[in-house]
């Protein structure tokens, strides 16, 4: 099956260095996560045609958007694509069905096709009864709402979702989500769906793109980025401890010593001479005011930086420490009263060599 | 309240006080001569009754002609940068300062029988000096950019979000312009369009220099005003109470939009 969208991109803008290969299918879906000013909306404006890439190509269902060898640079309203900006962007002038029908009219589509349209595309959404209210008058998720008809009605083979849960409150943020999974789902054609929230990615996405300033650092599975993370970033937003570093000995128990960037560590199943990633999982950490002995074979000195409850109860406190490299355990509110810890102590952390997760 | 407070509201309030006297004074002066019975009597003399149908008609097609080649160019400094962009700026800006005299000299100068342009029109048999368009010349020269700068701000104003959403819904340059933009800035283009009409309808000095001073034919209201002036002073009153009416309401108008925008 050929790609429906495959997109190289390169785009200099100020600090911000954009390179970036994207591959979809029809109608998977793919969702961008990263930090603000990661270059995310820069992508999704590069594809839309809002901006042009200083070089690359662009091509959708077949059809060459972008092309800076072959000297193509089709405008954004000749794209076959849809866009629901973060903020909506809803035209405040018109009603939602105005809003909702617009694209259609835009392409001077007759008036009575256009009402047919929209009210179906009303139905299918389930927001008929929105259809007279200006934007002004519409909640945040209705608004999405009507964004999200007014982009689908035109069916475009790209759609773009450029954080469109973050100007929605915590309740409507679920079941708005919820909905917008289902949605997503059954379009034939490709979605990008971009976010800044790690849980969110999670939430939505099974294939996911992570962005780190300008450059695409991991792209795959829900699970492989949950437990592979190939860099700092990547099992930072998964909340994994990480270190990578060059398998320098092994020795007959099958420990080995790994050289990385903060010291030597001990994990065990990896190869003399490989390159390996090692994630930790914060809850295999463990805390200490005294020097531990030998038996944790990994160990660390730093200072507590923040002490955060785990939801629900906070029966589990994350503590955060000011150490190199910086480092997440996962402990018992239990243990961490008995150790009365706080803010500012200095402790020593410690896993096990078999603790360490090592992969390639 | 301390003495160092009161004394700067004084002040303040000493110098609205006198501002406010020397704005309505001499309208004050106006309205005191009018003759409310002989009016509409003054009114319907043939010299009056012809200025306002010619001026009715000159600034309606001048605000028309503003508006119509206004648009464009308020669109692209609006939303195009391009060379001379600066100069063109200071161009558009010069006939709000400019003297009118001045002005009507530069028209004539241009488009007179032996002007720039004149001498390339005449062997076609169009003269525009003293005649009913070169009104409607001088009119669109002096008030377009008060329609100008009004509509620029408008566009200005848009949120270029709106913009990228229509390019991203298949709409095209001219479609988002007609159905984005304007109806988006349209407060402004109404302030714009009600300026530049007042400026129109009292423009004189460009008029009298550029057009003439003809009854019927060149003859607008503020001109018949100053002919009245050395006639029949009544005349003169009615026709400026008159203008003065038009220009107040077309200012109030213009508030009430601007003020229900917001």
């Amino acid at each position: 099956m050929t790609a429906m969208l495959s997109a190289t991109v390169r785009k200099r803008l100020g600090e911000l260095e954009l390179e970036a290969e994207l591959e979809l299918e029809a109608g998977t879906t793919l969702v961008i996560v990263g930090e603000s000013g990661a270059g995310k909306s820069t992508l999704l404006n590069l594809l839309a045609g809002l901006a042009e890439p200083d070089s690359g190509r662009i091509e959708i269902g077949g059809r060459v958007y972008f092309d800076s060898t072959a000297g193509v640079d089709m405008p954004a309203h000749e794209r076959n694509i849809g866009y629901v900006f973060q903020d909506y962007a809803l035209f405040p002038h018109l009603s939602a069905k105005a809003n909702i029908g617009f694209g259609l009219r835009a392409q001077g589509v007759a008036g009575h096709e256009v009402e047919r349209r929209v009210a179906e595309t009303l139905a299918r959404l389930d927001i008929g009864a929105l259809a007279e209210q200006r934007s002004r008058q519409l909640s945040g998720g209705q608004q999405q709402r009507v964004a999200l008809a007014r982009a689908l009605i035109l069916q475009p083979g790209l759609l773009l979702l450029d954080e469109p849960l973050s100007a929605l409150d915590l309740q409507t943020r679920r079941t708005v989500r919820a909905e917008l999974a289902a949605l997503v789902a059954e379009l034939p054609g490709v979605t990008i769906f971009v976010t800044h929230s790690p849980f969110e990615a999670m939430a939505f996405g099974a294939r996911i793109a992570v962005v780190e300033r300008g450059r695409i650092v991991q792209l795959g599975d829900r699970d492989d980025l949950l437990r592979h993370p190939r860099s700092r970033y990547v099992a930072e937003l998964m909340g994994l401890n990480f270190f990578h570093g060059v398998v320098s000995s092994t020795a007959a128990d099958g420990i080995a010593e790994v050289k990385t960037d903060y010291g030597v560590l001990h994990v065990v199943d990896v190869r003399l001479g490989e390159e390996v990633f090692i994630a930790v999982d914060p809850r295999a950490i463990t805390l200490h005011l005294e020097r531990p002995r030998a038996t944790a074979q990994n160990v660390f000195a730093g200072v507590i930086a923040e002490m955060v409850p785990e939801p629900p109860y906070g029966e589990r406190v994350r503590v955060i420490l000011d150490s190199e490299p910086p480092l997440v355990a996962e402990i018992t509110e239990y243990a961490a009263q008995t150790m009365s810890l706080h803010a500012g102590m200095p402790v020593y952390a410690s896993f096990k060599a078999f603790a360490g997760r090592a992969y390639r | 309240m301390s003495r160092a407070a009161l004394s700067p509201r004084l002040g303040l309030g000493a110098a609205l006080l006198l501002y406010l006297l020397f704005l309505l004074l001499p309208l004050a002066a106006l309205i005191a001569r009018l003759d409310p019975a002989a009016f509409f009597q003054h009114l319907r003399t043939p010299a009056a009754y012809d200025a306002l149908r010619l001026s009715l008609l000159t600034s309606l097609l001048a605000t028309g002609c503003v508006v119509a080649i206004g648009l464009p160019v308020a669109y692209a400094l609006a939303t195009r940068d391009f060379a001379g962009k600066r100069i063109l700026e200071v161009l558009i800006d010069l006939p709000i300062v400019l003297p009118p005299t001045v002005a009507g000299t530069a028209l004539l100068l241009a488009f007179g029988r032996a002007g720039l342009v004149g001498a390339w029109l005449s062997p076609l048999g169009i003269a525009l000096p003293f005649t009913t368009a070169a009104v409607v010349v001088a009119q669109v020269f002096v008030s377009a950019p008060f329609f100008v700068n009004a509509a620029r701000a408008g566009f200005e104003e848009v949120e270029p979000r709106y913009l990228q959403a229509a390019a991203t819904l298949r709409s095209s340059p001219l479609h988002t312009f007609t159905a984005v933009l304007l109806p988006l800035s349209l407060p402004s283009i109404f302030a714009g369009v009600a300026m530049s009409a007042a400026r129109a309808l009292g423009e004189f000095g460009a008029t009298i220099v550029f057009a003439g001073n003809l009854q019927g034919r060149t003859q607008t209201m503020p001109l018949a005003v100053y002919v009245a002036l050395q006639g029949d002073l009544q005349e003169a009153v009615a026709l400026s109470v008159l203008l003065l009416a038009v220009s107040f309401l077309l200012l109030a108008a213009l508030r009430l939009t601007t003020e229900r925008r917001r």
